[in-house]
C-alpha cells in the first residue's frame, strides 16, 4: 500500500517538477558556452553565467521597474558597460559590437528557444519543454525585447533581491501572467506571496521578542526591518489593486467571449480566474494586516525605547542592562561576582580521595635563584709565543748574568768554563734546555756585542773568538767549538 | 563584653551557618530579637561575620548570609559545583551560571521590584536565547575555534547546538541533552540552595533569592560595574 502510494507520487508528480526545473536549463546551458571558439579565444575570460545573470537584472529593471521595453541598442549599451567595468574589455566600436551582438545572440539561443528534454512516466512518451529568456516584439518597425516570465522566476530564485521588495517583484509576475493568461501560473505566483507576507509576520515578532530582551539589538533588526520590509508597503498595496483591476478586466472579457459564443473558453478561463482572484483577495487581506501589525509595532518599538532611556536615571541595579554588558564584555568568567553570591556558604568540606595523588605529585615552584655577579676581573690573554718570548729573556738574562760574573773575575773566559760554571749553578736541567742552546748559538754568531744592549748593566763590550783547543761535548756524540768570550773595554757595573 | 552576649552572637552564627533560618518568625525568633535589639550581639556578630568575609543580608525580617564571589573558606570552587551540578567543564558550569543570572534578570528586571511571580523552565530558556541572539549569526555560519573558546560566544554556540527539549522531558529530567535537561539541572541546584520553590512546574523565588537579587546587586554596584570598566 505504502510502495503505491510512493510509486503514484514519483510517476505523477514527475511532469511537475520537470517543469519546475525547467527554468534553470538556460544558465547552466549558457555556462558552458566557451569564448575559446570565437575570435581565436580573445574573450575567454568572459563568464557567460554572470553576463546573463547581470542581462536579466538589467532587463527586470527596465521592464518591471521602470515599465519600458528595452531595443537592442540599449541593451548594447548595458553590455559594453558591464563588459568594460567587469571584464575590462576596451575595443574599438566594430570589435565591440561583434562581440555584444554575439552575446546576445547566446542569450536569445539564436533565436530558438532552449529546448529542454525530459520523459513522462505517467504518459509513458519523451517530452520536450521551451523555455525562452528574452521576449521580442515589433512596433513601429522597432524591435522590443522583455524578459519572460520564466527567466523572472529563474532570477528571483536564485537570491532575493534585496534592495527591491520581494512582493513587489512576485506582483509583477504576477501582472505578466494575468496579461499573458496564465492564470494557473498566477495562482502559483500569489502563493509566494501570501509565503513571503508570512516571513514578513515571523520577522516582525522577532523584532518585537528582541526589543523586550535588548534594547540596542532590538532597535537595530527593527530599522533593519523598516529598510527591508515596511518600507514597500505603499507600492506593494498599489500593485495589489492594480492585479485586482487587471483580474477584473480578464474576468470581463472572459465573459465577453461568452456572450460573442465562446461559453467554454469563458468557463474554462473563468474558473482559473475566479481561483485567482479569490487567492489574492486572501493575500490582500493579509498584508492589510501585516501593515496594521508593523504599525503597532512601530508604536511599540518607541514606547519601549523611551522606557529604556528613562530606566536609565532610575537609582537601581538594572539585570536586563547587566546581561547586556556581560555578554558584549565577552568574559564568562565575570558570571562569578554575579551567581556565587546567590549561593550559602559551604560548610560541607569535604577532601577528595583523588587528591592524594595530587598531593603525592606535587612540586613547589621553584624560586628562582638569583644569578650572582662576580666582578671578576678581566684576564689577559697570553699567547704562547709571548709566553715563550718572556721565558728565553727571563734564561738569557740569567745565563748573561752567569757569564758577565765570570768575566768579573777573569776578563777571559772559554765556552768550556762557562758551561761548567753554568751546569753547576742550574743543575742537569740545562742540558735539555733549548734556550741555553740558543743562547750559545746567538754568541757563536757574533764577533762582539754590547752588554748593555743585553742587560742595560754596563758599557762594556765583550768580544768573542774562536777557540784553538778541542771541541766541548755538550751531549754524548754533540761536539761543539770552543770559543773565548772577553771584555773588551769599559769597567763593569753591577 | 559579656560571655552571653558572645554566646548569643555565636549561636547566631552557627545557626545561619548551619542553613537554618533566623527570623522573626520561626524557630529563632528569640535569636532575631536578640540581634535585633541588642547592640552588643549585633556588633559581635557583625565582626564574626567580618573576619569570615561573610556578608549579611535581611529581607523580609529574616537575615540571610553569603559568602561572597571568592570567599576561599566558605565559597565553592569550580571543581565543587561542577561535582555538584553533575558537570565536567568548566564550560558547562559557566553556561549554567549564565542560565542562573538570566533566570534572576527574569524574576527582576531591576532591584526595585520583583516583575515576575513565577517562572516556568521555558521562560527561563526564551530569555536566555534572547541574551544569546546577538551573538548567533547563522547566515554567517560557525568559526570551529570560536567554539573552543572561552568566551560567550562559545557558550552561546554550545547553547544554540542544544535541542529545546528531549521526548524524556515529559518526565522532567535534569540532563545535558537538552535546553530544557540543563536549565532543570539549574533549578534542581538552586531549589538545594533554597534560592527557588518548586510547585509543579513553576518556580518561584524565595526569601533569599529575593534578599541577595534587592541587596547584595545594590550594595555592590559601584565594585560589579569597574569590572567592567
Amino acid at each position: 500500500m505504502a510502495g503505491q502510494v510512493l510509486y503514484s507520487e514519483i510517476v505523477t508528480d514527475h511532469r511537475e517538477r520537470m517543469l519546475n526545473l525547467k527554468k534553470y536549463y538556460p544558465f547552466f546551458k549558457l555556462s558552458e558556452v566557451s569564448f575559446s571558439w570565437f575570435q581565436e579565444g580573445k574573450y575567454d575570460n568572459l563568464d557567460m553565467g554572470y553576463i546573463l545573470m547581470a542581462v536579466l537584472r538589467f532587463f527586470i529593471e527596465e521592464n518591471n521597474f521602470k515599465e519600458r521595453d528595452v531595443t537592442y541598442a540599449k541593451y548594447a549599451v548595458f553590455m559594453e558597460g558591464c563588459l568594460r567595468r567587469d571584464f575590462g574589455i576596451v575595443l574599438d566600436e566594430e570589435n565591440l559590437r561583434i562581440l555584444v551582438d554575439y552575446i546576445f545572440d547566446k542569450l536569445k539561443n539564436d533565436g530558438k528557444p532552449f529546448t529542454f528534454e525530459y520523459y513522462d512516466p505517467a504518459q509513458k512518451q519523451k517530452k520536450m519543454s521551451r523555455i525562452k529568456l528574452l521576449e521580442s516584439r515589433i512596433e513601429d518597425g522597432t524591435v522590443y525585447y522583455s524578459i519572460s516570465s520564466d527567466a523572472i522566476e529563474f532570477y528571483l530564485d536564485t537570491k532575493e533581491i534585496k534592495d527591491e521588495s520581494k512582493i513587489t517583484v512576485e506582483q509583477l509576475l504576477l501582472e505578466k501572467m494575468i496579461r499573458s493568461n496564465n492564470f494557473s501560473g498566477g495562482t502559483q505566483v500569489i502563493k509566494r506571496i501570501n509565503e513571503e507576507v508570512k516571513r514578513l509576520w515571523y520577522r516582525r515578532d522577532k523584532v518585537l521578542d528582541l526589543l523586550g530582551s535588548d534594547v540596542f539589538a532590538g532597535v537595530e533588526e527593527y530599522r533593519n526591518f523598516v529598510d527591508t520590509g515596511i518600507k514597500w508597503f505603499d507600492e506593494e498595496q498599489r500593485l495589489f489593486v492594480r492585479n485586482k483591476e487587471l483580474i477584473e478586466a480578464a474576468l470581463r472579457r472572459a465573459k465577453d467571449a461568452k456572450i460573442g459564443g465562446d461559453a467554454e473558453s469563458f468557463y474554462k478561463a473563468g474558473n482559473e480566474i475566479y481561483k485567482l482572484d479569490t487567492e489574492l483577495k486572501v493575500a490582500m487581506n493579509n498584508h492589510s494586516e501585516l501593515l496594521k501589525a508593523c504599525t503597532q509595532l512601530s508604536v511599540r518599538a518607541d514606547e519601549i525605547v523611551r522606557k529604556a532611556k528613562v530606566s536609565r536615571f532610575k537609582k537601581s541595579f538594572d539585570h536586563r542592562r547587566m546581561l547586556e554588558k556581560l555578554v558584549s564584555s565577552g568574559d564568562p568568567t565575570m558570571l562569578i561576582y554575579l551567581v556565587k553570591p546567590l549561593f550559602a556558604p559551604n560548610v560541607r568540606r569535604s577532601f577528595d580521595i583523588a587528591k592524594v595523588d595530587d598531593i603525592l605529585s606535587y612540586r613547589p615552584d621553584e624560586k628562582e635563584k638569583a644569578e650572582s655577579v662576580s666582578k671578576a676581573e678581566q684576564q689577559q690573554i697570553v699567547f704562547k709565543d709571548e709566553e715563550d718570548e718572556k721565558r728565553m729573556s727571563s734564561n738569557f738574562k740569567t745565563l748573561i748574568r752567569i757569564m758577565l760574573d765570570m768575566l768579573a773575575e777573569k776578563k777571559e773566559i772559554t765556552l768550556r768554563e762557562f758551561d761548567e760554571r753554568a751546569r753547576q749553578l742550574i743543575g742537569r736541567a740545562l742540558e735539555t734546555n733549548g734556550d741555553y742552546y740558543v743562547f750559545l748559538v746567538h754568541l757563536a754568531g757574533q764577533s762582539e756585542f754590547l752588554v748593555k744592549e743585553i742587560a742595560a748593566m754596563t758599557d762594556d763590550i765583550i768580544e768573542i773568538e774562536a777557540g784553538h783547543s778541542e771541541d766541548i761535548e755538550f751531549a754524548p756524540g754533540a761536539y761543539v767549538t770552543d770559543f773565548t768570550m772577553r771584555v773588551k773595554n769599559g769597567n763593569q757595573k753591577s | 563584653m559579656e560571655i552571653r552576649n558572645l554566646e548569643k552572637a555565636m549561636d547566631i552564627f552557627a545557626k545561619l551557618m548551619m542553613g537554618e533560618s533566623v527570623g522573626a518568625s520561626g524557630a529563632n525568633a528569640k535569636l532575631y530579637e536578640e540581634y535585633s535589639h541588642n547592640a552588643e550581639v549585633y556588633d559581635i556578630f557583625c565582626e564574626m561575620l567580618k573576619r569570615f568575609d561573610i556578608k549579611l543580608y535581611e529581607y523580609n525580617n529574616t537575615l540571610f548570609i553569603s559568602g561572597g564571589p571568592s570567599n576561599k573558606v566558605f565559597g565553592y570552587t569550580n571543581e565543587e559545583l561542577r561535582k555538584m551540578m553533575g558537570l565536567r567543564t568548566n564550560k558547562e558550569l559557566f553556561l549554567c551560571y549564565f542560565i542562573i543570572y538570566n533566570m534572576v534578570a527574569a524574576f527582576y528586571k531591576d532591584s526595585t521590584a520583583l516583575s515576575a511571580d513565577y517562572l516556568r523552565i521555558e521562560d527561563v530558556i526564551r530569555q536566555v536565547d534572547n541574551s544569546f541572539a546577538s551573538l548567533i549569526d547563522r547566515e554567517e555560519g560557525i568559526v570551529m575555534e570560536q567554539a573552543a573558546e572561552n568566551t560567550f560566544k562559545a557558550l552561546a554556540l554550545m547553547w544554540d547546538e542544544l535541542v529545546a527539549a528531549t521526548v524524556d522531558e515529559k518526565i522532567g529530567r535534569a540532563a545535558k541533552n537538552s535546553k530544557f535537561g540543563y536549565v532543570k539541572i539549574v533549578m534542581n541546584f538552586l531549589e538545594e540552595q533554597a534560592l527557588i520553590t518548586v510547585s509543579g512546574d513553576r518556580y518561584y523565588a524565595t526569601d533569599r533569592l529575593k534578599a541577595m537579587a534587592t541587596n547584595y546587586y545594590e550594595d555592590n554596584r559601584s565594585a560589579i560595574y569597574e569590572l567592567f570598566a
